[in-house]
């Protein structure tokens, strides 16, 4: 694309700074490392393609970038759906797993946040992984600033009752 | 990882400790990856890629369309001229109280569209 080699530093600077965050909030909803990488692949072209490509820099570039993730995932998880309907007997795929994370596995938080549905998964993330205010999160998620409010109080408050459900397996955390 | 403490009446963990669980795993996973990402240059040459290609059904899109929308709009000319003398045009008199003249009408739109097709694939052709 015929950008100026300053924008291509400026994306490669928004690029170095979002990627790994962007490549494990996908990971975190789909469990195909190889769905997720075509994925992860197609968020960034997609900004790439984006007015927004000019102007990585602006602070909102971070967001919208989020925006993209979130609709590719949802795009991705609605196309499993459709197949899954098309072939009913045909076994789910075998699911390949980051080897760094199932050392982790064993974790209360890992399995309670496993627990949780996309959208709270994907709430979560944004919130805490991010650092993105509930105004932003409302408009990545298409939700009220209210919705989000009263979503996140719900989802964390489910995830301390499960984590603390666990019993035995929730010592390994306090400890 | 913080240790959060539970609440021994009711079994909780206190709110502020699952948000320091949750950011402490995350920036985990974040870190985790940052080994895994790949080049911003190959990202970048992706794009370029799917551009191109987007570009490229993009123009195999405006050379096809002539070919249908020609021949169809002859057989539409024909039709006409067959079903107006028996008088099918009578569903369309509404419009004819604009005292249009529909064949040269329909010639000239024939033409138009015509031109219209032929015209990018010429372009493109020349490129």
């Amino acid at each position: 694309m015929g950008r100026p080699a300053s924008g291509e530093d400026a994306f490669d600077r928004f690029y170095g700074a979002t990627a790994p965050a962007i490549r494990a909030y996908i990971l975190g909803h789909c469990s195909d490392r190889d769905a997720a990488d075509d994925l992860f692949q197609s968020t960034y072209i997609r900004f790439l393609r984006s007015r927004m490509a000019s102007q990585p820099d602006a602070p909102e570039a971070r967001a919208y970038l989020y925006r993209i993730a979130s609709s590719v995932i949802a795009d991705h998880g609605r196309e499993l759906q459709r197949r899954r309907r098309l072939q009913t007997v045909e076994a789910p795929p075998p699911k390949t797993r980051d080897p760094t994370s199932t050392l982790a596995e064993s974790l209360a938080l890992r399995e309670a946040l496993r627990e949780l549905s996309r959208r709270e998964r994907q709430l979560l993330w944004l919130l805490y992984a991010e650092g993105f205010s509930h105004k932003e999160v409302a408009k990545i998620m298409n939700l009220s600033r209210g919705s989000v409010r009263v979503l996140a109080f719900r989802v964390r408050k489910k995830l301390a009752r499960s984590i603390a459900e666990r019993g035995p397996d929730s010592e390994e955390v306090r400890a | 990882m913080t240790a959060p403490r539970t609440d021994p009446q009711r079994g909780k963990l206190p709110d502020e400790a699952v948000a320091d669980m949750l950011r402490a795993e995350f920036a985990r996973e974040i870190e985790v990856q940052c080994s895994r990402v790949p080049g911003a240059a190959l990202i970048r040459l992706l794009a370029e890629v799917e551009e191109r290609n987007r570009r490229r059904s993009a123009v195999a899109l405006l050379e096809s369309w002539p070919q249908i929308l020609v021949p169809a709009t002859v057989a539409a000319l024909l039709v006409f001229w067959r079903e107006d003398a028996s008088g099918a045009l009578d569903a369309l008199l509404p419009l004819s109280i604009w005292g249009f003249s529909w064949t040269a009408g329909l010639g000239i739109c024939a033409g138009l569209f015509t031109l219209l097709a032929l015209w990018p694939s010429h372009l493109i052709r020349e490129d």
